[in-house]
């Protein structure tokens, strides 16, 4: 169970989040800029919120009101970063244990052993970092978090400096730990199949507010709606939730768009999400560039055209 | 050329005995100083940053008079010094040691702070989160990462204290056996007839010496330099 409740200024931009969630991947979703970061780094204690409350598990780790705020390091919180941030004066093996080290016995729950085998890290340990591929340092990363026996793993768009090939195993190794470690994970992201693929709660963060809250499938297929959010399974092409098509963007054909009504607009410094009413209780949720955004001039109750690249459809359904 | 004689070796043995327990005594400060500077915001930064750097540009002279005013018996420095741990600077190769500390101080912060400042501060950031404190971060990050930067500025700090002379000669005399380091005594022979022979034979000797320090500095700082995975050097 984590909770949070925060309140943040840092110069113009205010953060007011809150969420409290019991899941095994709590997905925070958002375009970029919209605060993401600032939570997770609230949440490790690197970051400082003005005021509010942070618990994981009745631990509280934050509390402006009591004076509470523990230090990172006795958080136990692991955080993986977006470029790993491997040590570079040490080799894989000593990163790996450089948090396993300043635990003691009676917080160590997951031995090296573990992790390695989890991880498949077990040819890179004598390794210097500097040979590592980008998913290899990813993996090292996840493991040297989990080493440092977090009660929570905090992962902030960890695959974003990756190729597709990498981004795709790095996700199973993932979903491992995820099914096979009960620590609970937040991932940060503002990939829509990534959370959809990882996380079971979402959190939708926009202009540093937390706007929805609650179900995958749900929060995803509404983003920030409150209809109820559904893509009818009979809509031809018909792809199964998170999988691919092949399909070519050229090649949309009449049935693929539909003349709806603009709902909800979210704009976000960069990118924006658009929800279309294209009939009585269907609503698409679309997240397009800022710039598009304001070039369509998208607003509330203005009709719009939705064109729909099935590769790109995630269903949501009920 | 003759050889070196027992005085001359006296000498040099000084010179090295200065230099080295200079830059050993100065290191800690130098990296707290550098750290401060690179890392930490304060008030008075700036004149912090003016007064360390203000060896390099003043007259080595003025200095040596400055710490003949403060550390000298009757200083304020000074007298308390004596009057607390028996300890005299003035005239005592100890005080030749200070002059060269603080000549070679701004080169040494220079080189441990620029290091410093090049460390992805991130990685300090991970290391708090996988559970060390600051003091340990400092040590087990910080530290070994800025390590290429602390040779060069140890080395560089060495080298100049081997050649230190206006803040030496200004503060502590020049006593043989005492204060007399190498560059003093070539001065010395120069000024005596005859004396060309033997500050030939000491200028080469404090050739040789500064070549030295400075390739060990080059071979050192790339050592550590890869075993840091630094594909830049």
């Amino acid at each position: 169970m984590i909770d949070v409740d925060i309140e943040q200024r840092r110069g113009r931009f205010e953060l007011a989040v809150r969420f409290s969630a019991d899941a095994p991947v709590i997905g925070l979703f958002g375009p970029s800029g919209a605060g993401k970061s600032s939570v997770v780094d609230a949440i490790a204690g690197i970051g400082r919120p003005t005021r509010g409350l942070i618990r994981i598990n009745e631990t509280t780790l934050y509390d402006s009101a009591r004076g509470i705020d523990v230090p990172p390091e006795r958080r136990r919180v692991g955080y993986v970063f977006q470029d790993g941030l491997l040590f570079p004066h040490l080799a894989v093996e000593a990163n790996l244990l450089y948090g396993l080290r300043r635990r003691s016995a009676a917080e160590r729950f997951i031995t090296p052993a573990r992790v390695i085998d989890l991880l498949g890290l077990g040819a890179l340990l004598h390794r210097t970092t500097r040979t590592l591929s980008g998913g290899e340092k990813q993996r090292v990363a996840i493991g040297r978090a989990l080493l440092a026996q977090p009660r929570l793993l905090l992962m902030d768009e960890p695959l974003a400096a990756l190729d597709d090939p990498r981004k795709a195993e790095i996700l199973d190794y993932i979903e491992r730990l995820r099914d096979e470690l009960r620590i609970p994970i937040v991932y940060v992201s503002h990939s829509v199949p990534e959370i959809a693929r990882l996380a079971d709660t979402v959190v939708i963060l926009a202009e540093g507010r937390s706007v929805t809250i609650g179900d995958a499938r749900t929060v995803l297929g509404r983003a920030g709606g409150d209809g109820i959010p559904r893509v009818e399974p009979s809509f031809p092409p018909n792809p199964a939730p998170r999988t691919h098509s092949q399909e070519h963007a050229t090649q949309i054909r009449a049935r693929n768009r539909f003349c709806g009504t603009v709902r909800h607009v979210l704009k976000g410094p960069v990118s924006t999400e658009v929800t279309v009413s294209i009939a009585p209780g269907i609503e698409v949720a679309s997240v397009i560039s800022t710039g598009s955004a304001d070039a369509l001039g998208l607003e509330v109750g203005k009709s719009a055209h939705v064109l729909i690249k099935a590769s790109s459809v995630l269903v949501g359904v009920d | 050329m003759p050889g070196l004689g027992p005085a001359d070796l006296g000498i040099i043995l000084l010179s090295l005995r200065v230099a080295a327990v200079s830059v050993v005594c100065s290191l800690p400060l130098a990296v707290g100083v550098a750290y401060g500077l690179a890392r930490l915001e304060f008030p008075g930064k700036t004149l912090v940053d003016a007064v360390v750097h203000l060896p390099l540009v003043l007259p080595p002279v003025v200095v040596g008079f400055a710490l003949l005013v403060l550390f000298g018996r009757r200083g304020p420095i000074g007298g308390l010094l004596e009057q607390w741990f028996g300890i005299v600077l003035a005239f005592r190769w100890t005080g030749a040691a200070l002059a060269s500390a603080i000549m070679g101080f701004p080169l040494m912060i220079r080189a441990i702070r620029l290091s410093i400042e090049g460390i992805d501060r991130r990685l300090e950031v991970a290391a708090r989160t996988l559970g060390s404190s600051r003091a340990r971060v400092f040590a087990s990050v910080t530290l070994p990462l800025a390590l290429p930067g602390i040779i060069t500025g140890t080395l560089l700090s060495f080298a100049r204290g081997l050649g230190e002379f206006g803040a030496t000669i200004t503060f502590v005399s020049n006593i043989p056996g005492e204060t007399q380091t190498l560059p003093l005594a070539i001065y010395t022979y120069t000024q005596v007839p005859q004396g060309d022979a033997q500050a030939l034979r000491l200028s080469l000797v404090a050739v040789v010496l500064s070549v030295v320090a400075l390739a060990a500095s080059e071979w050192l700082t790339r050592r550590a330099a890869r075993r840091h995975g630094d594909d830049r050097r």
